[in-house]
């Protein structure tokens, strides 16, 4: 668990979030009528 | 000039230096992300808007590079040239991961040049946006190198110290130290949330300016959409952080939150003004949130200052540069929100100039948050330079001229700063979208 918090769970937190980014960045259907 | 004012201006040049880079710095780590972003969303939707908004963001991006590139320069050589006592000592340890960024720069600035030169030679667009992998990569790990070096002036390791030399060095060990992991991914998601936000301003800025366009809605929408979720993630890795301190460096945790007395159940300390005898007045206390923070655990006992001599108390004004850090993470993460959710249920007040008012003011004011998160973890490592083994006083030059230094390096950035601001504006002014977008269409694309 220490080391989970300490060194794996940082990166977990940045990587997942520039999936995310990637998932959420085409959602634009308010644009299209 | 004696020693106390070589040490004095030394720093004073050196914040200035960094106080000036981290701007240019954030950006040219950030910004190659979202041009990838924005040109995987246009060949994925087959929206030109998106693969204008990438060639756009480019072209502004060199000039910053070349601004980074230079105040980089200027503080690789005061590093040696104001620092010489702590370059002797620790120098043969950081050279590694100090050549790997300026080699993950090169990789990166190789990559971008092809880049430039390949629009439009591609008959398939998707190889052309492969390019852009190398770019972000090279440009993000270049961050996580010299990010590498100020978490091992954190938390030093790696090494054997004899007679006041380090020797049996290792220097994986040493790059690889505790507090790397919270400061790395602190840094990434706060440059690539900053580059959003700074990106988003631009967006707003031209809708108030009375374009209408739906190309700066469409960046507007995806920009705010990385700085949420961006912010976010800021926030959580800023809670690891928080553990990361209690376990390795209590007293640099205990100086950002005010926490004089060691105990269990300790609250969060919000704003406040520090009078006398350790009061502080006008706070926000949070119950247990400090024991939360530092150990996940409400009723944990949490260190104090009581515990550690005055002599490596860090300077206790830097739980303003908190409050400012935090409070403005807060700020962008809520408008984005907002901004995200209003206009995915199509309100109309996301498009009124009040509100892009606001959207406009989260670029500048997440910058000013990375200003204050560097300042803050800075002066909280004081007094030392090298932790527990070297003090700032003593790894300072002994020159006479580092005032003069301090003046000349000051007209370069107002020069670098100012010229920056104006090559950008005309760039964009004399080019709008409309227009470009107009052009494009004439060629017959």
């Amino acid at each position: 668990m220490h080391v989970f918090l300490h060194f794996y769970a940082p990166f977990i937190v940045l990587i997942g979030s520039i999936i995310l980014a990637f998932w959420l960045a085409p959602k634009d259907e308010v644009f299209r009528k | 000039m004696g020693n106390e004012e070589a040490v004095f201006f030394s720093r004073l040049l050196t914040e200035l230096t960094l106080s000036f880079h981290i701007i240019y710095a954030t950006i040219g780590v950030g910004i190659p992300l979202m041009i990838f972003i924005a040109q995987w969303v246009g060949i994925k939707k087959q929206d030109e808007h998106y693969i204008l908004l990438a060639r756009r963001w480019t072209r502004g991006f060199v000039i910053t590079v070349a601004v980074g590139v230079v105040t980089g320069t200027a503080i690789g050589l005061q590093l040696s040239l104001l620092w010489p006592n702590f370059m002797q000592l620790a120098g043969n340890v950081i050279a590694l991961p100090l050549f790997m960024e300026t080699f993950a720069f090169f990789f990166e600035a190789i990559f971008l040049g092809i880049y430039l030169y390949t629009w439009d030679r591609f008959k398939d667009q998707r190889k052309h946006m492969l390019l852009l992998i190398p770019v972000a990569i090279g440009a993000s790990f270049s961050a996580v190198f010299i990010t590498m070096v100020n978490a091992f002036m954190n938390t030093p390791q790696g090494f054997d110290l004899e007679n006041g030399v380090l020797v049996n060095v290792k220097p994986l060990v040493a790059m690889f130290n505790p507090a790397m992991p919270t400061k790395v991914a602190h840094v990434l998601s706060t440059a690539y949330m900053t580059s959003a936000f700074i990106l988003a301003s631009v967006g707003a800025f031209r809708l108030l300016k009375g374009s209408n366009h739906v190309y700066h809605k469409k960046a507007l929408f995806l920009t705010m959409k990385i700085g949420l979720i961006f912010s976010i993630a800021s926030a959580v890795i800023g809670d690891f952080s928080g553990k990361y301190l209690a376990e390795y460096q209590p007293e640099k945790l205990a100086a950002y939150e005010w926490h004089f007395e060691t105990e269990e159940g300790a609250p969060l300390i919000l704003f406040g003004v520090l009078k006398d005898n350790h009061e502080v007045k006008y706070a926000l206390e949070i119950p247990y949130a400090l024991s939360i923070l530092a150990h996940g655990d409400p009723y944990a006992e949490v260190i104090g200052l009581d515990q550690f001599s005055e002599d490596v108390i860090p300077p206790l004004y830097i739980h303003y540069l908190f409050d400012l850090m935090v409070t403005i993470g807060m700020v962008v993460a809520m408008v984005s929100l907002v901004y995200v959710v209003g206009t995915w249920l199509r309100r109309r007040f996301v498009n009124a100039n009040w509100f892009l008012w606001i959207v406009f003011t989260t670029g500048p004011l997440a910058m000013l948050a990375i200003e204050a998160g560097w300042w803050l973890t800075e002066v909280g490592r004081q007094p030392w330079v090298l932790r527990g083994m070297m003090r700032t006083a003593d790894a300072a030059t002994t020159s006479n001229h580092v005032d003069s230094m301090l003046l000349l390096f000051t007209g370069l950035y107002l020069v670098l700063g100012v010229g920056s601001v104006i090559v950008l504006t005309r760039m964009f002014r004399k080019n709008p979208v409309e227009q470009e977008l107009a052009d494009r269409h004439g060629e017959g694309r």
